[in-house]
């Protein structure tokens, strides 16, 4: 074997050396893993950190964590003797009766945030006149400004037809100014 | 005929002796030259000939560097008298000294057949990046071939600089490598060649199972990392 030869047989011989290593490594944590999946909560809680676990085997031991705090909540819920938790004991013994009204609250609450979030999106539009707007600023008190034509603001229509100009104040908020159809 | 690669920075801490090291890794049995204040690479045993450097930088510059010149006598001696392709590992505040010496020896021991390389070590901090270009520059002429490694120690250094410093000199780089805890003493204290004789039974007995691995795992890539930031320099030392 010529000199270049062996070069390129040290660099191998040493690329693998640290690849044995971490087979070695991935099989401890496949092992450890293995063992903290047989114990009880606590402890695997407990080793959410630890060091010897492969990055995947540490998310593996994480979700088995959450799965179980989960248990534990509905456990919890359903064991107590509060007024909500007998409601909710009350609809997981009437599952098939609660499954429509579980599915109305969440379409009534998805609605709610639609139409919440629809009436607070800004727009920004430019004036086609002059103008003068009264601000109220979060403390309460109020200003007077001038929008010239062909100035930009930012605008929020509100469900009743008003429409509100915006504009953030640095250190006191948001001041919001109705437009009236006036002008 | 022979060649020879003098590892240089000035400024010390840089990692000369890491990639001396691992240049000795690299080209199995190559002879190493070591000039320094004290002898580091012990773990080479016979393969490595110690050359102490008794002179410090004032008496160097108060002798107008008579002083450094009768100390590298002996060290010319050793590079006239190689038949093998040999490492010089070069010590902190030795290398500009050695390099004017050998300004002048290169050109004579080239006529016997002998080729200089120099492979200078560079970090992100500002007294090696000012001595690295002194060095390149001044072994422009002497040294047929020229290195710089880049040892990121300090984080990388910018793209620009690093050109400019290596004037036309190949150019490697060596990422900064986090070791596990109780690793690091093991690289002091056996350098780069003891690695692949630590006992995995007494490295698990001290450390635990999992981090015995860790750091052996750790030492293996610090190893191998460094071999390929000395690997085209290598490549020249055989060829």
């Amino acid at each position: 074997m010529n000199a270049k030869d062996k070069l390129g047989t040290c660099f191998a011989q040493a690329e693998k050396r640290v690849q044995s290593i971490e087979v070695q490594i991935k099989e401890q944590s496949n092992r450890r893993i293995e063992s903290l999946l047989a114990t009880s909560a606590s402890e695997q809680f407990s080793a959410l950190d630890d060091p010897d676990l492969a990055p995947k085997d540490r998310i593996r031991l994480r979700r088995a964590v959450a799965a179980d705090l989960r248990r534990v909540d509905l456990a919890a819920i359903a064991g107590g003797s509060s007024r909500i938790a007998r409601r909710v004991r009350r609809i997981f013994q009437h599952r098939h009766r609660a499954a429509p009204t579980v599915i109305l609250v969440f379409v009534a609450s998805a609605f709610g945030l639609v139409a919440e979030s629809y009436a607070n999106s800004a727009q920004f539009v430019v004036a086609n006149q002059e103008l003068v707007l009264d601000w109220r600023l979060p403390s309460g008190s109020t200003t007077q400004s001038i929008v010239q034509a062909g100035q930009g603001l930012t605008v929020l229509k509100k469900f009743n037809g008003r429409i509100l100009a915006r504009t953030w104040i640095p250190g006191r908020g948001y001041a919001t100014a109705a437009i009236s159809s006036g002008n | 005929m022979p060649r020879i690669i003098v590892i240089a920075q000035e400024k010390g801490g840089v990692g000369k002796t890491v990639f001396a090291r691992a240049l000795a890794e690299a080209v199995e049995g190559a002879p190493v030259i070591e000039i320094d204040a004290s002898s580091r690479m012990r773990e080479l045993d016979g393969r490595v000939t110690f050359f102490k450097m008794r002179a410090d930088r004032d008496a160097i510059e108060r002798t107008g560097g008579k002083a450094a010149r009768s100390e590298f006598d002996p060290v010319l001696n050793a590079l006239a008298s190689t038949t093998m392709s040999t490492i010089v590992d070069v010590g902190a505040n030795t290398s500009v000294s050695l390099f004017e010496v050998l300004a002048e020896a290169a050109p004579v021991l080239r006529a016997d057949g002998i080729q200089f390389g120099v492979c200078v070590v560079a970090t992100n901090e500002p007294g090696a990046l000012a001595e690295a270009p002194r060095l390149m520059t001044m072994s422009k002429e002497w040294a047929g071939t020229r290195f710089l490694i880049e040892n990121r120690l300090h984080g990388p250094i910018s793209e620009t600089l690093l050109k400019k410093v290596a004037d036309g000199a190949t150019v490697s780089s060596f990422e900064h490598q986090a070791l596990e805890q109780g690793a690091d003493e093991y690289l002091q204290a056996g350098g780069l060649a003891s690695i692949g004789r630590i006992d995995p039974a007494k490295l698990r007995t001290a450390h635990g199972i999992g981090a015995g691995l860790r750091i052996r795992k750790d030492l293996e890539r610090f190893r191998l990392e460094a071999m390929q930031a000395v690997r085209p320099a290598a490549e020249w030392l055989v060829g």
